[in-house]
């Protein structure tokens, strides 16, 4: 909690230390820039995968830290949480809860729009995903492995430093899996669909 | 300081060292399937079907089958319902560290959703990894039959040696409500007598299907260290049977 008091912190005092029209006028350089963003998650799940078929999306939340940016590209470094219960028994255990961790590494490339007050910014994401299933306290074994995504932020500035936003990002994950050869597939190709609205704070 | 390092390692070994739960392999991926039919090899729809998988405590075996000890770990892992040709099919988390596995058919269990009263239940027990190929174990056809259809058998053994006492194995084969079968032991599972015995003779009640021909398996000595076995068959018309074998 301490820690993302002080990130909190820094990225107002970023924020407030730089110009207004810094989105306008993207430097041909890599730059240090570091603004945050916090969100609550909508999880879901496509496809005829366990995610999809044998869970229901309940609530999940993310942020990401972005830390360097090359004219309208920003790269940052993410965390979202996506909590699932166990809808089917039968497909997916007799099992509360299906979380889903992804750690991922996020590009993202910025459009400004409407003097630049709103910005439609197309991203992808690539890491690594930790699935965990557990009830209460007990857990029933985890899944690791590799996840990639592409999506859209929509930004709206409410001041300098300080924004609102919403994400639907389509994630592809691979959990490593040993299974018949006829499930496999089912349990180690997973689609994720989560759409998620949040606070940006400080300036890009 | 040093006592007080000691007692935190103390402590911290106590809460460890005693871990009787379950684990699983959240990787590895089981497969259960079969079918579900009646006494006269039609399909049941919406029967119940669920794995049970049990970890002994250190008070020694337990089970929901036996009687579980406060100390040991038990979970219904999966279920599902039949569907309208009698197929189940379940997945679940492979356990690690289970002393048993065990398949319920249309057994009252806190999952049941369809658990049919109008129909008899059976166990398949003692089920082991071993006995999984390739990450699935199908149990082909199992049949249960209508409790209407039900009626009772009573078998009684005599003159069974003083060190057996009262109890011997035995096995039926045939339609038997509350059945529990061992899967590796099909044909030396212990029931538990059911009425009155004493050391010499041991009675056993069960609720079977009219109409049908019941192969009793029992333990009839031992030879050379190797259990011995013998068979009848019992004729169930519509009435209660009662049998009596001379050990």
């Amino acid at each position: 909690m301490k820690l993302y008091t002080i990130l909190l912190a820094l990225c107002l005092q970023f924020g407030y230390a730089q110009t207004t029209d810094s989105i306008a006028k993207p430097v041909d350089k890599f730059a240090f820039n570091t603004f945050l963003k916090v969100y609550y998650t909508f999880p879901g799940a496509s496809g005829d995968n366990v995610l999809s078929k044998g869970n229901e999306g309940k609530y999940g939340f993310g942020f990401e830290m972005n830390l360097i940016s090359y004219r309208k590209f920003y790269l940052a470094g993410s965390y979202e949480f996506s909590g699932y219960d166990v809808t089917n028994a039968a497909l997916a255990g007799n099992i509360e809860h299906t979380n889903v961790n992804n750690y991922y590494a996020r590009l993202l490339y910025q459009i400004p729009i409407d003097n630049r007050r709103f910005a439609v910014s197309p991203l992808i994401t690539g890491g690594a995903v930790m699935i965990h299933q557990k009830t209460a306290g007990k857990s029933y074994g985890k899944q690791r492995g590799a996840a990639f995504s592409v999506g859209t932020d929509i930004d709206f500035k409410l001041t300098e430093a300080l924004g609102l936003f919403g994400r639907a990002r389509y994630g592809f994950l691979y959990p490593d899996v040993t299974a018949n050869a006829k499930d496999e597939k089912f349990f180690s190709n997973l689609n994720q669909l989560n759409f998620s609205l949040g606070l940006k704070v400080g300036i890009d | 300081m040093m006592k007080k390092l000691f007692y935190l390692i103390l402590v911290f070994l106590l809460l460890t060292g005693c871990d009787d739960r379950l684990e699983y392999s959240g990787t590895k991926k089981i497969v259960f399937e079969g079918r579900i039919v009646d006494e006269n090899n039609l399909p049941l729809n919406n029967i119940d079907v669920s794995v049970y998988v049990s970890k002994e405590g250190s008070g020694g075996e337990s089970s929901f089958i036996f009687g579980a000890h406060s100390d040991s770990d038990e979970d219904i892992i999966t279920y599902t319902t039949t569907d309208s040709n009698g197929y189940y099919r379940m997945i679940f988390p492979m356990p690690r560290d289970q002393d048993n596995i065990a398949l319920f058919i249309n057994r009252e269990v806190e999952t049941s959703t369809h658990y049919n009263s109008n129909y008899s239940n059976s166990i398949i027990t003692g089920i082991k990894p071993e006995n999984i190929t390739d990450f699935d174990l199908n149990f082909g056809e199992q049949r249960i039959f209508n409790l209407d259809n039900q009626t009772e058998l009573t078998v009684t053994v005599n003159n069974i040696p003083l060190y057996y006492y009262g109890y011997i194995d035995i096995e039926l084969a045939g339609l038997v409500n509350d059945a529990i079968y061992d899967y590796n032991l099909p044909a030396h599972f212990n029931y538990d007598t059911t009425g009155p015995y004493d050391d010499t003779s041991a009675h056993y009640v069960f609720k079977v299907a009219k109409n049908q021909d019941i192969v009793f398996t029992y333990n009839n000595g031992i030879v050379n260290g190797i259990s011995s076995y013998a068979q009848t068959t019992i004729h169930i018309g519509n009435e209660p049977v009662n049998y009596i074998i001379e050990y």
